[in-house]
């Protein structure tokens, strides 16, 4: 049986007027990647932060863990680890000084420092937080997020302005941590991201979900799906349920053909008739 | 926690200490008070008027007139009139070595010479007392600001983890504690007055500046707000509010002090109830914060 590790129903948060998130309900499986894909401004970081307990909801119910982070958001912390969005490190302290501490707020071993900086290729970094690149300062914080070993991972947009490989390190971690069988809850605004890591992805727009599912099933479900025939005087595009009028050309003059899979972002067009902004 | 905002205030805040330890060092050397001048009317027996002309400069009078008006005129620290074998003193209030006038001859005429020279020796200057509280005062509302400042961008951080509100709270209270009271003795023992009594006083209103420093340290959590702002509420705000050690019972507890060994015991749990009030309202303030923060973002 696969256990739901968060359970959010009709959850809501409004600030004055303005609606962030609008009655969303959702499951997050236990060892899975899920991904809350959306537009800057739809509700993503708000959504973490109601789960993780910093922010109070104006309605709705969540379970994170088996715990209301309502509640009991300091028996919350044991379990979840958290990387957000804005880097928010002692920026005079070196990595490990700043693991230390940590470790010393969750009363964790030190060892456990020496093997994450290990971990993350930290060990040499030796100069203040503030010194160190945008992309070593996210491992730091990804680090820092795991110091107490936790089950779940929040990673708020967590390669976002990053340069592409380190990137795709950070992604790459991300990997390792779900075959050691954490569960993350990841929020981007990158459509390739999603794709690649994620088992399942809602699409959040404007503070409703509009759509939850596995990439491939979103893309099967929302996505256009052509064949592109390139002849000799022209590139034409066949939809999948118009197959048929393949074999109406002429295959002489036919040089080349291929289907075409939709991406997220063809499916966030199809949902939201916009794109997503960068 | 409170071994984070120990490393920060010794590796980042020293800066705020260090001088107040200079100054320290510098104002102990002021040279030590003189022996006072008294005006005396009638006669002690003859052993211990020895004595008292070691301890003070004695000038004798003719008339309680007389010895009035050079307490008036501040041309003798006190007037001491011998009746009956009754001891008056009349002490001039704008003298502070007219303070020792009557612990001394009381010291004489009741004890051994040894605490005659015990005195004698080690006068406490009730400036030192005072200047020590307005060092204090400057640790106790400047350094749980700048603790509070340092949590600034990783306050989200800290509180996702298991850390208890109230322990963010009370870590910097430790912290400020632990540094005036270091000072505290540092200083009794450098003007060499390391008295028991003395020490728990000092102590005891020191931490009622440091609950208060907590509780405006949790909403001014702006380095350039403490050390421009706090000043101006200090002298205008803040500290006629205060527990004044210038002025009414805090002053008596204090002479007191410096004029016997007694504990005022009653005083300080007074004292700390104050403190623990104060305290409690910081930590009430903190959550408050903290609630109004999940609420709106």
């Amino acid at each position: 049986m696969i256990e739901n590790i968060i359970e959010v129903e009709n959850l809501s948060k409004k600030f004055k007027e303005n609606v962030a998130v609008d009655d969303i309900s959702f499951q997050v499986k236990k060892g899975e990647i899920f991904g809350f894909l959306g537009p800057n401004g739809a509700g993503k970081t708000t959504t973490i932060r109601m789960l993780t307990g910093q922010l109070l909801p104006s309605g709705g119910a969540i379970q994170v863990c088996g715990i209301d982070p309502t509640k009991e958001e300091k028996k919350l912390a044991m379990k979840i680890g958290v990387v957000p969005e804005i880097q928010n490190l002692y920026s005079d302290l070196n990595a490990e000084q700043n693991l230390k501490l940590f470790a010393d707020l969750y009363s964790i071993d030190h060892k456990r420092v020496k093997e994450l900086l290990e971990m993350f290729k930290l060990t040499d970094m030796k100069e203040p937080v503030k010194k160190l690149s945008k992309g070593l300062k996210q491992r730091v914080l990804i680090a820092r997020a795991l110091i107490h070993n936790p089950e779940l991972l929040f990673l708020d947009e967590p390669t976002i302005g990053l340069d592409p490989n380190i990137a795709k390190e950070i992604r790459k971690i991300i990997k390792i941590l779900k075959e050691e069988g954490k569960t993350v809850f990841l929020t981007t605004h990158y459509m390739e991201e999603a794709d690649a890591l994620c088992d399942r992805v809602a699409i959040i727009n404007e503070g409703k979900i509009i759509a939850l599912d596995s990439p491939h099933e979103l893309r099967l479900k929302y996505g256009k799906r052509e064949f592109i025939v390139e002849t000799d005087s022209e590139i034409k595009r066949y939809s999948f349920e118009n197959i048929k009028a393949l074999s109406s050309l002429n295959p002489k003059k036919i040089r080349s053909i291929h289907s075409t899979e939709p991406t997220l972002e063809d499916v966030f067009i199809a949902l939201t008739g916009r794109r997503i902004e960068k | 926690m409170i071994k984070k905002d120990m490393y920060f205030t010794v590796t980042k805040h020293w800066i705020i200490i260090i001088p107040l330890i200079i100054f320290i060092m510098i104002n102990s050397l002021h040279p030590q008070v003189e022996k006072p001048t008294v005006a005396v009317l009638g006669n002690f027996e003859p052993k211990i008027e020895k004595k008292i002309n070691e301890m003070l400069n004695v000038e004798k009078v003719d008339s309680v007139k007389e010895g009035k008006y050079k307490v008036e005129r501040s041309i003798v620290d006190a007037f001491v009139l011998i009746e009956d074998g009754r001891v008056t003193i009349f002490r001039n209030d704008n003298s502070i070595r007219s303070y020792y006038v009557k612990p001394t001859i009381e010291k004489v005429l009741n004890t051994s010479p040894i605490q005659i020279k015990y005195l004698d020796k080690e006068n406490v200057k009730k400036e030192d007392i005072y200047f020590l509280f307005s060092l204090f005062i400057f640790i106790a509302f400047g350094l749980p600001a700048l603790l509070f400042q340092d949590e600034k961008d990783v306050i989200d951080a800290i509180l996702l983890s298991p850390v208890k509100n109230r322990e963010i709270v009370l870590s910097k209270v430790k912290t400020t504690t632990i540094i005036l009271v270091l000072l505290n003795f540092f200083y009794l023992f450098y003007v060499g007055t390391l008295k028991l009594n003395l020490f728990f006083v000092i102590v005891a209103i020191g931490l009622i500046y440091v609950a208060i420093g907590t509780f405006f340290g949790i909403f001014y959590d702006n380095k350039y707000i403490s050390f421009l702002i706090y000043p101006l509420m200090l002298f205008f705000v803040i500290l006629p509010l205060l527990p004044n050690p210038l002025s009414g019972w805090i002053k008596e507890i204090i002479d007191l002090c410096i004029f016997s060994s007694k504990i005022p015991l009653l005083s300080i749990i007074k004292l700390f109830i104050t403190f623990i009030i104060l305290l409690l309202l910081s930590i009430f303030a903190f959550e408050i914060k903290i609630k109004m923060r999940r609420t709106k973002g």
